[in-house]
């Protein structure tokens, strides 16, 4: 793109050319290009047609550097303006949200180059440039939006620059220019980064509810089935020590004790259903500490291992129920991150008990339904079982006749009859609702616990990724004397799919299934592993970045976080940048250029320094040395070797001999 | 060839007493292919020297006393029309020669001193339309009286920079002085002079001074020198590239003399008078250019 010099050139209407004229071919195209680039990724977010709005006038302005359209009166301007407000009003209702800000800004980014007539004119359309990527943000915290937006940075500095260029310059070199300003600016931007302030957020961002992923709060035969094919990640942990075994990680999500014949929901309110797990007379073992970031999923049940003691997170806003399940006050709309402690094991000192109504509860089945289970489980029951026995006898029915797959028959009203004893094919939910069915008509209190099961370790960051095909659902049963024990009937008929995930769990034709959906290559699963730990430490260290991080840190590094601390850093570390600035600058000058014998005669000039012998500038080494040999005799051989070396090495082309010199002059003056 | 360079010297030593390094000089720039302009006063042995060089070195000699009134025909040489044969007929002057000896050329009219600008520097002169090269090999040995005496006409400075050296003889130390009272008249001798020299001698001389290596480092301090000139405030202007090319080839031809086939600086800083000294003029009012050369010598780092 080189600038073509600028010809006058007449409107059809043979009035002299209008002022538009004057920002040259090429600054007109880096400012089109830039806005380009800059709202590219807003429109994904906003109404369709403000493509539209940029676009006629990009073509607009384009037409007006060619002098064939005249610039737009003010009439026309206020018009299109009008226009775009009516539609913003009329696309978002009325509603005055982030979006419609942001579309706002975006229609005033995009008229205001039709105003854009000289260097001065480009320069606010700049700033608002700049505005415009920080808006980026507000729907896209991620990685990648961060390193689109520092594109558009440079971008933005690059046709700043363009702005003031008088010569023509190549695109490649615009852009390099533009990122080493970007990146003179970064060790600040890092600074400023660690050790501003963090305020909460001044405003709430509305209407950012995320789409509603994973399971919901009901369970239904073929639910958790079409997670097995989403890839997408639901939470990640990090844990302080080592993760535990494979088959303690049931991250718990929800418990839904409450089945109508086909489908277990959880009950309305989240109420004191049974007795506090984190009872202080009960003796916790094996505490686990881990940090879960968890994807935004729009519900507001968090995960946890069996039996979450204690949870923190910056808001506080998440507490522990009854059920020692984690909830959080609002619908997790956004990535947050939290810190659990779980005792994988609990011991009573005296049995805990239910009481009559929370037994009926955990019993309780709809009348009519599922008749032959019933029968089934009753017939268990006369034969004098106890409840570990009747456990024993489904978990065994279960791994006897059952196949797990992913592609179940349809089950009809009584799905529990149908899958015992017709289909006996299934997944994970339909193992976990038989088998809490079969139970209850036994009269042992069971329910269906929904979360996740497993995850994939990441080796890289040390973290376990758990995805939205981790999802699963098992049973808690009540065991008199010990509470609430967690069985799997799944583990029973695939002990596989909780060793080693569901993949190996599957038959043939479900590991075609699967495979279409996501098993990939050695190379695109690391790939894919890499990828997902810069996303983890992204969340961790920059998107959680928050006060307390920052108080963490600080103290971390500067011994304390006290403001006269952190200004002696700052104006330290400016003293210590702006030193080595100097230093650069004087190397430069100085050093940076020196062949590498002069540099080993500095070094022999300073030793004679020290015995009071000073080159002048204008001696050459020979007359140097001859110098000090007139006082100095016993030097001879040291000087008169180097100086002969040192002839060789600059004047007769022979570098082979300058190791030899740097020696003659290390070992001088012995 | 080194023996037969330190033979010249030593013949030329036993005329011009007491000036070594003169002599040296005014050698280096004759195998350098360069004019040479002695300076001095009257009677400090310009001639001699010039004499001597051209005698030891067996290249024919014209010498032509500078006057006030000499016209450029009396140089060059005058068509002069042939009765009997009814044409133009060419006279060539004394510049068809291979040692031209301009004596107090500055006595001269600068028109007179404009004539020898095109034959020391193409080796040719151009006669009513028509070039006649010179003899080669073809060096001026111009000797000149100091400004500051009266009737001279100072050269230009385009003339001056056509002599590669300009060189001062000073007056000879006591013992020379001495040896040359008690000896033989110093003409009596030149013309005892025999050729030591034959021309395909002096053609290997001067091509072995081409020869003679520079290094990236001795480059890089001509090329400060260079630089100092042009951007000191004492200096009204500074060295052109044929100046510098001039400092070189002098300097290769002194580090030839010296039986070394590369350069060190200290050739260049022996050579930086000689060659710089007439080339560069100071802002103050001096004619005298030697602390100008001393204060370059000494402001610019050898080794960088």
């Amino acid at each position: 793109m080189l600038a073509k010099p600028w010809r006058p050139r007449l409107t059809p209407s043979g009035k002299p050319p209008k002022q538009a004229e004057y920002l040259a071919r090429d600054k007109l195209a880096w400012l089109l290009v830039m806005q380009a680039m800059l709202i590219l990724p807003l429109l994904f977010n906003l109404p369709f047609w403000l493509w539209l709005v940029w676009a006629i006038t990009a073509f607009w302005r384009t037409q007006m550097f060619r002098g064939r359209w005249g610039t737009p009166g003010s009439l026309v301007k206020t018009l299109l303006a009008l226009i775009c407000a009516g539609g913003l009003f009329a696309s978002y209702a009325g509603k005055t949200g982030t979006e419609t800000m942001v579309g706002l800004l975006v229609c005033a980014f995009s008229l205001k180059l039709l105003e854009v007539n000289s260097g001065r004119d480009a320069q606010l359309l700049l700033f608002i440039g700049f505005i415009i990527t920080a808006t980026q943000f507000l729907f896209s915290q991620t990685p990648q939006a961060a390193a689109y937006a520092l594109l558009c940075v440079v971008l933005l500095l690059a046709s700043w620059r363009s702005l003031y260029l008088t010569h023509a310059q190549s695109t490649g070199m615009r852009f390099k220019r533009g990122g080493m300003i970007l990146l003179h600016a970064l060790p600040i931007m890092l600074v400023l980064f660690v050790v501003i302030p963090r305020l909460g957020p001044l405003w709430a961002i509305p209407n950012q509810q995320a789409a509603k992923t994973g399971f919901s709060d009901s369970l239904s035969p073929g639910d958790l089935g079409n997670l097995a094919l989403d890839r997408s990640p639901a939470f990640r942990v990090g844990f302080a020590d080592q993760p535990p075994p494979v088959n303690q990680l049931y991250w718990r999500g929800l418990v839904l004790d409450t089945f109508d014949g086909r489908t277990w929901r959880m009950r309305d309110t989240w109420g004191v259903q049974s007795r506090a797990p984190n009872d202080d007379k009960a003796i916790k073992r094996e505490l686990t500490d881990y940090s879960i970031i968890v994807e935004p999923h729009g519900q507001p049940w968090l995960f946890s291992l069996m039996t979450a003691q204690r949870v923190e997170n910056t808001s506080n806003s998440i507490r522990i129920t009854a059920d020692s399940l984690l909830m959080n006050r609002i619908p997790v709309a956004q990535r947050m991150r939290y810190q659990v402690s779980s005792a994988l094991q609990i011991e009573w000192p005296e049995p805990p008990q239910l009481n009559k109504l929370q037994r009926d509860n955990y019993t309780r089945l709809p009348r009519d339904s599922n008749p032959q289970t019933r029968a089934l489980a009753e017939s268990w029951r006369s034969q004098n079982l106890g409840d570990a026995q009747i456990i024993a006898q489904a978990l065994a029915l279960f791994n006897r006749e059952f196949t797990y797959t992913l592609q179940p028959p349809l089950l009809g009203q009584h799905s529990v009859d149908e899958f015992l004893l017709t289909t006996k094919r299934g997944f994970c939910e339909h193992f976990s609702s038989a088998f809490a069915f079969l139970l209850r008509a036994a009269g042992i209190p069971a329910r269906v616990v929904v979360g996740y099961q497993g995850g994939r370790w990441n080796p890289v960051e040390n973290y376990l990724l758990v995805s939205q095909s981790d999802a699963h659902a098992w049973t808690e049963v009540w065991i008199e004397g010990t509470g609430w024990q967690m069985i799997d009937p799944t583990a029973a008929v695939a002990p596989n799919r909780i060793q080693q995930g569901m993949n190996e769990a599957l038959g043939e034709s479900d590991q075609q299934l699967v495979a279409n959906a996501w098993r990939s290559s050695k190379l695109l699963y690391n790939l894919q592993l890499r990828w997902d730990a810069a996303t983890y430490t992204w969340q961790r260290w920059v998107l959680n970045y928050d006060s307390e991080a920052q108080e963490g840190l600080l103290s971390r590094l500067l011994g304390g976080t006290e403001t006269w601390r952190i200004t002696l850093w700052l104006i330290g570390l400016g003293l210590v940048g702006a030193g080595l600035f100097a230093w650069a600058l004087l190397r430069n000058q100085k050093g940076a250029l020196l062949r590498p014998e002069t540099k080993a005669v500095k070094k022999l000039e300073q030793k004679l320094a020290q015995l009071g012998y000073r080159r002048k500038t204008g001696e050459t080494l020979g007359d140097f040395i001859h110098r000090v040999l007139y006082s100095e005799p016993q030097l001879k051989n040291g000087l008169t070797q180097i100086a002969q070396l040192f002839e060789q090495v600059a004047y007769q082309n022979r570098p082979e001999q300058l190791p030899q010199l740097q020696q003659a002059v290390k070992q001088f003056p012995r | 060839m080194q023996s037969l360079i330190s033979n010249i010297i030593q013949q030329v030593d036993q005329i011009v007493l007491g000036k070594d390094q003169q002599v040296r000089l005014s050698l280096a720039c004759l195998f350098a292919e360069g004019h040479l302009l002695i300076e001095d006063l009257p009677g400090m042995g310009k001639t001699t020297l010039a004499h001597c060089l051209a005698k030891v070195l067996g290249l024919k000699f014209e010498r032509v006393q500078f006057t006030s009134d000499l016209l450029p025909a009396d140089i060059l040489g005058v068509a002069i029309f042939e009765r009997e044969q009814g044409v133009f007929k060419f006279h060539p002057g004394p510049v068809f020669t291979q040692v031209l000896l301009a004596d107090e050329i500055n006595r001269s009219s600068p028109k007179t001193q404009s004539a020898l600008l095109e034959a020391m520097e193409e080796g040719q002169v151009t006669i009513e339309g028509k070039s006649r090269p010179l003899p080669k090999p073809f060096f001026v040995i111009a000797t000149q009286n100091p400004l500051s005496q009266s009737g001279t006409f100072p050269l230009p400075e385009s003339q001056l920079d056509r002599f590669l050296m300009r060189i001062s003889l000073g007056y000879p130390s006591p013992a020379s002085e001495r040896m040359l009272f008690e000896g033989v008249d110093p003409r009596a001798r030149i013309r005892q002079l025999t050729p030591i020299v034959t021309h395909e001698q002096l053609s290997a001389i001067q091509a072995a001074v081409h020869q003679v290596k520079a290094s990236d480092s001795l480059l890089d301090y001509v090329q400060r020198l260079v630089a100092f000139t042009r951007s000191d405030t004492q200096f009204a202007y500074g060295l052109s590239p044929r100046g510098a090319l001039a400092l070189l080839r002098a300097a290769k031809a002194w580090a030839l003399i010296h039986n070394r086939e590369y350069l060190v600086p200290e050739d260049v800083q022996t050579v930086l008078p000689a060659v710089v000294g007439h080339r560069v003029r100071g802002r103050g009012h001096s004619q005298d250019s030697e602390p100008l050369v001393k204060h370059l010598r000494d402001s610019v780092n050898v080794l960088g």
